[in-house]
């Protein structure tokens, strides 16, 4: 028997072995490096946070530490009160970190990034959370919120904007009158300076007369003051004479003074020895007087005056008239 | 002397010691001391007012009625309180006299013969507050109530109300009888004032030559009399009817007179009206320039008056 044999079939079977063998290495390598991705050869354990939207979140969501990963998100699940329960599995070497104080927020990475969700170290007296423990959760804002919060706090400051402008366009407003004034100003402001020129131009002149005038006055002065000497060295003679006269007049003015002295004293005592009897003499004045008027009125009386003598009358009266 | 004659010599020389002993006798005087003191306040005040010094005769007529009333004197009060009035009224100051001469009327009563002068004082302060019809009313129970030689006076008072009232018929008819009584009194001031009311009746109701007869007669008697102030009424009266016949010439030649008078008087706040008058007449003609000096001169007196105030 003749045996025919294809070369390229020689050693067959040890070529598929290695085949199949690199096939089974290069399908246990990417195996290998997909589980590496996914987390599937290294110890983890479950933490577990509670939010009230599950908006945004999605299984196999990145869970960072100071922004390294640290795990994935691994169930997300409706509640029995209509919130939405995460749970994630974080690497168990980081468990270290994960304390009780340790909060969990929902984060986007920059701003245009993806979500993640962000756990923060906890402090250093905490205690670690274990396997299966609750996590606190922060709300944070999403975009959407941040900008209808500016929003809110940018509208009254626009208003207020708007309201300057408005006021600032006001044609009967302050600022545009102000501007109009202004404008006017400027316009007069030309011819404004023309007068103050020749304002200042007439000012220098009459400065320059004035000084003039001045000066011929002080020439003037300085005349006047010199014809004056001779009228001083008059007042100054007449002084002289005043001065030698003086205290004879002054002699006489006292020996005057003596007499009226002398004489004040002698009516003084003249007055001094009458004024008690002043009284004295009023009364008997008075006594006087009134026995005149008793004698006036006896004679009154008597015939034959009595009838020549009119009874007074009480109607005393003013004259009436009737066109007063 | 004989004897014959010496025996009935003595005897009537006795008769004739008897008769002047007898006449020499006190006669029963039936006034008070106190009421005697009253009357010569009441004299005193009367020569104050009389000169113009108002305020010593208010002191006056002031302590005449204190001694009235502490003798409970009713008359002595009436002329007191009726003198304060009337020196008050002199003083323009209707308040005070109206105040003096109410406080008359009570110790007044109608058959008083002083009722008639406490209803003319009281006719005559209402006129002064500006009260005709009080003034008229009052004026009339004067004129009821007198039948003395001042009865002329009271009418003549209701003439020259029932004029101002603007009664000219009644006011003519009243002021008629005045003249009449007046004229036969001898009641000369009177009579002028009869005259000048009707007068004014005459000219206000448009008979202006009447009138000015009856203001002539008027100035007439006021000349006489020596009463500088009715003297310058006449004129001024005058003038107003010369001014109403569009007679500016006399009207300004009869203000230039009461100008004159009042200017010599005393009277320069007249005086000064005088002048405010002439003025405007010398402006109706034209002549503005006179016009203009105679203000001059009235701001001139005015400014004196304010001087002596």
């Amino acid at each position: 028997m003749i045996v025919e044999e294809d070369l390229r079939f020689k050693r067959l079977e040890m070529k598929i072995g290695i085949f199949v063998a690199i096939a089974i290495v290069g399908f246990l390598t990417l195996f290998f490096f997909i589980g590496a991705d996914k987390d599937l050869f290294i110890q983890k354990y479950l933490l577990k946070f509670t939010v009230e939207k599950g908006t945004g979140y999605s299984r196999g969501m990145p869970v960072k530490l100071s922004g390294f990963r640290i795990g994935r998100v691994d169930k997300i699940s409706l509640n029995e009160s209509a919130m939405v329960d995460i749970e994630v599995q974080i690497d168990r070497k980081y468990q270290k970190w994960i304390k009780k104080d340790s909060v969990v927020k929902f984060v986007k990475e920059g701003l245009v990034g993806d979500n993640i969700i962000e756990i923060s170290a906890g402090s250093r007296d905490s205690e670690v959370l274990k396997d299966g423990a609750l996590l606190a959760f922060e709300k944070t804002m999403g975009l959407e919120e941040l900008a209808n919060d500016m929003a809110d706090k940018v509208k009254p400051v626009l208003l207020e904007v708007k309201d300057i402008i408005s006021y600032i366009n006001n044609p009967a407003g302050d600022i545009k009158q102000s501007l109009n004034n202004i404008r006017v100003l400027s316009a007069d402001l030309s011819s404004t300076r023309e007068k103050v020129d020749t304002l200042l131009i007439n000012s220098t002149q009459k400065i320059v007369k004035l000084s003039a005038d001045s000066e011929s006055l002080l020439k003037t002065s300085r005349d006047r003051i010199d014809s004056a000497g001779p009228i001083l060295e008059k007042a100054d003679r007449s002084m002289a004479v005043i001065e030698q006269k003086l205290p004879q007049l002054l002699e006489k003015a006292l020996s005057t003074l003596e007499h009226l002295d002398k004489v004040s004293k002698n009516i003084e005592k003249i007055t001094g020895g009458v004024a008690p009897r002043i009284p004295q003499i009023m009364n008997s004045a008075e006594d006087t007087l009134q026995g005149a008027d008793k004698v006036v009125n006896a004679a009154k009386n008597i015939w034959p005056l009595k009838s020549h003598i009119p009874v007074p009358s009480e109607r005393q009266i003013v004259p009436g008239d009737s066109h007063e | 002397m004989n004897n014959i004659f010496r025996v009935p010599c003595a005897v009537l020389f006795f008769f004739l010691i008897l008769a002047a002993v007898g006449c020499a006798g006190k006669v029963p005087n039936s006034l008070s001391e106190s009421q005697m003191q009253a009357i010569s306040h009441n004299q005193r005040g009367i020569k104050h007012a009389a000169r113009g010094d108002n305020l010593q005769a208010l002191v006056e007529f002031s302590e005449a009625l204190k001694i009235s009333r502490s003798i409970e004197n009713s008359e002595g009060i009436v002329v007191a309180l009726l003198n304060c009035s009337r020196v008050h009224r002199h003083a323009g100051d209707a308040k005070a006299a109206l105040t003096a001469i109410s406080g008359a009327i009570p110790h007044a009563p109608r058959q008083m013969p002083l009722y008639a002068e406490v209803a003319f004082e009281v006719a005559q302060v209402k006129l002064l507050s500006g009260n005709l019809n009080e003034a008229s009313e009052w004026a009339s129970q004067a004129v009821a109530a007198d039948n003395s030689s001042t009865r002329g006076m009271m009418i003549n008072l209701l003439a020259r109300i029932l004029f101002l009232k603007g009664n000219m018929a009644e006011a003519e008819l009243k002021a008629q009888e005045a003249l009449l009584i007046n004229r036969n009194n001898g009641v000369r001031a009177e009579e002028a004032n009869s005259l000048r009311t009707l007068g004014d009746v005459k000219a206000k109701t448009n008979r202006g030559v009447e009138a000015a007869a009856y203001y002539n007669q008027a100035l007439e008697i006021d000349k006489v009399l020596g009463k500088s102030g009715k003297i310058v009424a006449d004129l001024r009266a005058l003038a107003r009817l010369a001014e109403s016949l569009n007679d500016s010439g006399q009207a300004l030649e009869f203000y230039s007179r009461a100008f004159a008078a009042s200017r010599a008087n005393g009277d320069l706040s007249g005086a000064s009206e005088d002048l405010t008058k002439m003025s405007l007449i010398h402006e109706k003609r034209g002549d503005i320039e006179l016009s203009q000096r105679l203000l001059t001169e009235r701001a001139n007196i005015l400014k004196n008056i304010q001087t002596q105030q």
